[in-house]
């Protein structure tokens, strides 16, 4: 059988023979315009469905690292569980902002009450516990529990979409999904960093100034949070950062606020990690100005209102590295970027303020694994 | 933590061995080892033998095994 090819003849025809043209040409044609998006919704389901079972294997590996970091030598086993269980079921219900004055009020309030209560329980559920190890315990459970909310939202657009057959809701997910494993990834490395207290890339802040307050005489401002009084290039610096080696980032916002309006400082220096764009390196070191500092936006609130009520300049050095970096064992370029910001700083101060000044310099980040 | 810019995650994930960098707080020669339980960044341990000054975690890190 010889094969024609006939193209821009008006129609497309393989063969001579009209059967085998309409089994090879229009059929599939007319399958694919009723049938295309059914096609494709399959074809997503089925890719969606391997990544929410991985999704679901993370998080259950992630429950039973928690299970075993936690109940290790305890005794009652069975009750520490369920209540961890519960654990993973909490929320937190966000103020409304519909009027929007007044919502971060609201928001440091729920957002300490939360962390009172989860400092409590885990107490009260261990009470034995020294406070590196209870702090650790935290940690891990809050990072199972985020693992937990990850995996079920996930769960439920694939579920809505399976269900609904909705070709847009599963090509969002499938869209989004790489994004979100990224995000478990890195939840996952946390959890075994936050286990052994191993400095965390976010750490590198606390880090920094940890390393100027060594040999100075600490004194508590906020929650889990400390500053100490130094002398840099004949200026008076208060180092500002959370208290380490437990893992907490502190309440850098309420301390700032208290210093400020105590010292009534000339210059205001924040030191953090950020998220660096693709392409940049991580460990790489950028300088700017502004409120370095992140997480729900209650500290930075706070910082920059005191700054703008004091006119106070904020000036912010960044060292850069990943979302994954950021959460899990600090990695050397990161670790090496001490010395080159503590250059910066020095040069900061020496070129924007005068001999008996004063400066306030933040360390913000986790303090996990760094004393100061 | 700064700027919430998402990234993509990475094709293959790195293997990183965490090192302790101790150091002596005066001559400052530092060594290297892996990472036992229990160091924590800045640290003191016991004293140097050559000066005996303390000798201090100076920084703890992961770095990726390099495969020769
Ligand atoms: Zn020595």
């Amino acid at each position: 059988m010889d094969l024609v090819f006939i193209i821009g003849a008006g129609n497309a025809q393989i063969t001579s023979n009209p059967i085998i043209n309409l089994a090879i040409v229009y059929l599939p044609l007319a399958l694919l315009i009723l049938y295309g998006q059914r096609l494709q919704v399959w074809l997503i389901t089925n890719d969606l469905s391997k990544t929410v079972g991985r999704l679901k294997e993370m998080k259950d590996r992630s429950r039973q690292e928690t299970i075993d970091h936690i109940t290790e030598g305890i005794d009652n086993k069975e009750e520490t569980i369920k209540r961890l269980d519960s654990f993973l079921e909490y929320f937190t219900i966000m103020p409304v902002d519909l009027d929007p004055a007044g919502v971060i009020n609201k928001l440091d309030h729920i957002m300490t009450s939360r962390d009172i209560r989860m400092k409590s329980e885990i107490k009260q559920l261990f009470p034995d516990l020294d406070k590196l190890k209870a702090n650790s315990v935290e940690n891990v459970i809050e990072i199972a529990t985020s693992f937990n909310f990850v995996y079920k939202i996930v769960r439920h657009f694939y579920l809505v979409g399976k269900k609904t057959n909705n070709f847009i809701i599963l090509a969002q997910l499938q869209m989004i999904i790489p994004f979100l494993m990224l995000q478990a990834d890195a939840l996952s490395q946390a959890m075994t960093t936050f286990k052994k207290n191993q400095p965390v890339g976010d750490a590198i802040g606390p880090m920094i100034v940890g390393k100027l307050m060594l040999e100075h005489e600490k004194h508590d401002i906020a929650v889990d949070t400390i500053y100490a009084e130094s002398d840099i290039s004949g200026r008076k610096a208060i180092l500002v950062t959370a208290k380490g080696p437990v893992g907490t980032v502190g309440q850098p916002g309420n301390a700032v606020q208290e210093l400020i309006q105590k010292e009534n400082p000339s210059l205001l220096i924040m030191i953090d990690a950020a998220l660096r764009l693709e392409g940049e390196k991580t460990g790489e070191v950028a300088e700017g100005v502004g409120a370095a500092i992140g997480g729900i936006g209650v500290d930075k609130f706070k910082i920059e209102e005191a700054a703008t009520n004091n006119n106070i300049p904020v000036y912010a050095i960044i060292v850069k590295q990943t979302i994954v970096e950021a959460i899990s064992v600090m990695t050397k370029e990161i670790a090496e970027s001490v010395d080159s910001v503590h250059d910066i700083i020095h040069r900061i101060i020496d070129e924007r303020t005068k001999p008996n000044d004063k400066v306030i310099i933040v360390g913000v980040g986790n303090t996990i694994g760094v004393i100061q | 933590m700064s700027l919430p810019i998402m990234g993509v995650p990475d094709k293959k994930r790195k293997k990183l061995t965490v090192y302790t960098i101790e150091e002596c707080i005066n001559c400052k020669k530092p060594t290297k080892r892996e990472f036992k339980d229990g160091d924590l960044v800045h640290k003191i341990l016991d004293k140097c033998k050559d000066c005996d000054n303390n000798i201090m975690i100076s920084l703890i890190y992961g770095e990726e095994i390099k495969k020769n």
